[in-house]
């Protein structure tokens, strides 16, 4: 019963929040503190989850009494613990910087609701068992995050939310396609049942095909190159408190899907293609991702564009496909939704003090708001890779990777890309944080203890997690070698299935 | 709009619209139809309605169906919970024979559910479209 | 029949993807749904559409002896992406409604600031 709670909670609970906070729609405040304590559930619970799979339990929850190859499972491994576990984290202090970042009547209406939506899809497109069902949340996720970034309602907004909006509908439609032919040439959609099946052999090319596609649609999702031009410009364009959730939880979400079904169905796949591929497609990315912020000329925009250059980092991890490397891919994963939220909370006062995001347009930040600089420093520090941060210890671990793996171009690639990502972080600090004060319209608007507190309670979790990177890693590392060994996977979703046959015979 | 035309097709075709639509209803668990394609033709009908006999200025004014839609989830909900009350998984139904020979009716839980998702979808269109219909602003 | 609907689907796809690359909001509405048409028929189509198929009920003492009948799942698949197509559909329109208000046009111009 508590198993079966704590798989039902990451989806259910905001979903009854969503619902509760919707007649309250205009009480701004009263929706944050019912979503705040809410949240602090969703938090707890999690850490119980992680607790309960942190030694390798996989909780398995069939829903309505079908068997797994028909029905809907959630499973909850330690991998998705630990993702639900960080989700919350940055989905708790996005709350905590609502109250003071949110402008205007309509963001205040609607951001609460649509936020406890978005986790709903979140939640679920974690815990799913199979890829109809992560179809379905995807489109959860993707509905809330549609509204929400064109929740200001400019016509700019509008105009650059446009693209954004068009790439992941037909994303979407091509996932439902694949997932079509997939459940036709395999006769489930369970991914258990598919990575048993795929592993037997003799499935059709048509499988294959629309494997291939399921994969190119989360590329989509992940902003992976070549498919990550929807995002720099839609981002910075969102609210403030939007433009960080998307950079915590959204690309992230992309990552876990890869993360879950590369070694589920790639690993079996014909050719052995897949891992080279990823990790050029890596490479690429980081580099990318890399040059097209230093080419950004707001705050955000610098930001916004290094989403894509540390989804590469997160990829390579994975592409090499060893227990050091995706643990090391893992790591950097989490680092970066603390470190990147945290650096989007920061930009977003200063765009508060400045009135406007655009680099150069104020000096002297860090005379005037030196708790703020301190949250920036500490969590662009981190991003960029300084000890003893978690930005470090990810690198660290993901070069170790690399290089043990021999795979040392891409491994080049990563340094030389995390010396471009100091200089980008540097700009913005000499350009907003450095010299005298000046600039500053409206120094007063900074000053609220939501917004600071968020930044820096999620600034000071990256220093934690670089000062206690060990024990971490080595959690992360059980985490990985559970994920590259199917087999307990696979074997307790159908088990559950043996126990609901079981159940219902008498 | 103002359209005598279409004033006179709205008032014949609301009560027909109404009809077909508890005939969907009723049939939905073991033939076309259900609660869903129901609760459509019924808003569609009453959008029509709207469009022909309200004043464009009335029309943005939020109708208050927003209460079916809460009140189509409690029941469906509700339907589910019983049965996980009685012992089995979420959503299972239960079916019942009334009457005997020819005169059998087949009832089943599931009708209950059907209510449930026509009272949320008839809500929830009925609003999306009266928005859309103001319009100014949709909200 | 198999080869209707797979022409079918892939004609709508097509002209769903080229309205979809339209300017105009309302088209790029238009374009989604019948993008999504054409993929609800090919998943459809892709379960199989065995001729003369029973619908997926089970009659009390008949058991599973009716010969073929239409794969339920595929339907169940079908049904919930038609309600999310609505909601995305809801979506574009509205979205296109608030660009008018907030623009005074209809169509989406091109990024004139880079």
């Amino acid at each position: 019963m508590m198993d079966s709670l704590l798989v039902l909670i990451p989806v259910g609970l905001p979903l009854i929040t969503a619902a509760l906070l919707l007649p309250l729609t205009g009480r701004a405040r009263l929706q944050q503190a019912a979503a705040l304590v809410s949240g602090g559930v969703l938090l707890a619970s999690a850490m119980l989850l992680c607790a309960r799979t942190a030694r390798g339990a996989i909780l398995v929850l069939p829903l309505g009494g079908w068997s797994p190859r028909v029905g809907i499972v959630w499973v909850a491994d330690a991998l998705a613990a630990v993702m639900l576990l960080f989700v919350t984290i940055v989905s708790y202090a996005t709350l905590l910087y609502a109250g003071g970042s949110l402008r205007g009547e309509r963001e205040r209406r609607y951001f609460y609701p649509l936020h406890q939506f978005l986790l709903v899809g979140v939640g679920g497109s974690i815990v799913t068992g199979d890829i109809f069902n992560l179809f379905v949340f995807f489109e959860v996720m993707l509905l809330a995050s549609f509204a929400l970034i064109a929740l200001g309602g400019r016509a700019r907004q509008v105009r650059m939310g446009v693209p954004y909006v068009i790439v992941n509908l037909v994303g979407s439609a091509l996932f439902l396609a694949a997932v079509g032919a997939i459940y036709g040439a395999a006769g489930t959609v369970n991914m258990a049942e598919l990575s048993l099946r795929a592993g037997g052999g003799g499935l059709p090319g048509v499988f294959w095909g629309a494997t291939a596609l399921v994969l190119i649609v989360f590329m989509v999702k992940t902003a992976l190159f070549p498919v990550f031009a929807w995002l720099p410009d839609s981002y910075p364009e969102a609210p403030v408190t939007v433009n960080a959730l998307f950079a915590g939880l959204l690309t992230k979400v992309g990552v876990y899907t890869l993360f879950r079904t590369i070694p589920l169905l790639g690993g079996t796949a014909p050719g052995g293609w897949l891992q080279p591929a990823l990790v050029a497609i890596a490479a690429t990315t980081m580099l990318v991702g890399v040059l097209g912020a230093l080419g950004r000329s707001t705050i955000r925009g610098v930001l916004s564009f290094h989403i894509v250059s540390q989804v590469g980092y997160m990829i390579f991890g994975l592409a090499l496909f060893t227990p050091l490397a995706l643990a090391a891919g893992l790591f950097h994963t989490l680092h970066n939704m603390l470190a990147k939220t945290a650096l989007i909370f920061a930009g977003g006062v200063a765009e508060r003090i400045c009135g406007s995001g655009k680099l150069y347009a104020m000096r002297g930040l860090a005379r005037t708001e030196p708790w703020l600089a301190a949250g920036f420093f500490v969590a662009a520090m981190s991003l960029a890779g300084m000890p003893p941060l978690s930005g470090f210890w990810g690198k660290w671990f993901l070069v170790a990777g690399g290089l043990a793996a021999d795979a040392p171009v891409a491994t080049g690639i990563s340094l030389l890309v995390g010396l471009f990502t100091l200089a980008s972080m540097l700009k913005i600090w000499n350009a907003v944080f450095w010299g005298e004060p000046e600039g500053q319209r409206y120094p007063g608007r900074g000053r609220h203890h939501g917004m600071l507190g968020a930044t820096l309670s999620l600034a000071a979790m990256t220093l934690l997690m670089g000062l206690f990177a060990a024990p971490m890693f080595s959690h992360l590392e059980r985490v990985a070698t559970q994920l590259l060994d199917v087999t307990p996977y696979v074997a307790a979703v159908r088990a559950a299935e043996r126990r609901e046959v079981h159940a219902e015979a008498p | 709009m103002n359209s005598f035309l279409l004033r006179q097709v709205a008032r014949g075709v609301l009560p027909v619209a109404v009809l077909f639509a508890i005939y969907l209803l009723l049939r939905g668990h073991d033939a076309p139809g259900g609660g869903f394609v129901a609760g459509l033709v019924t808003s569609a009908a009453v959008v029509l309605h709207a469009l022909a006999n309200v004043a464009p200025s009335e029309r943005a004014r939020r109708p208050r169906v927003l209460g079916s839609v809460w009140l189509g989830l409690l029941v469906a909900a509700g339907t589910g919970l019983v049965a996980v009350a009685a012992g089995g998984p979420f959503l299972t139904h239960s079916h019942f024979d009334v009457g005997s020979g020819p005169a059998t009716i087949h009832l089943s839980t599931t009708l209950l559910f059907d209510v449930g998702v026509f009272l949320v979808v008839v809500g929830s269109t009925i609003t999306t479209l009266a928005a859309f219909a103001g319009g100014e602003n949709p909200r | 029949m198999i080869g209707l609907a797979a022409a079918l689907s892939g004609v709508l796809f097509a002209c769903g993807l080229y309205l979809l690359l339209s300017r105009n909001l309302q088209r790029m509405a238009i374009g989604f749904l019948l993008l999504s048409n054409g993929i609800n028929l090919f998943v459809l189509t892709s379960a199989g559409l065995p001729a003369r198929a029973a619908p997926p009920l089970l009659v009390e003492g008949e058991g599973a002896s009716r010969g073929p009948f239409a794969d339920p799942l595929a339907q169940a698949f079908i049904l919930t992406a038609i309600v999310i197509g609505l909601g995305m559909a809801a979506f574009l329109l509205a979205l296109s409604t608030r660009h008018h208000d907030a623009s005074g046009r209809d169509d989406v111009e091109g990024d004139d600031e880079t």
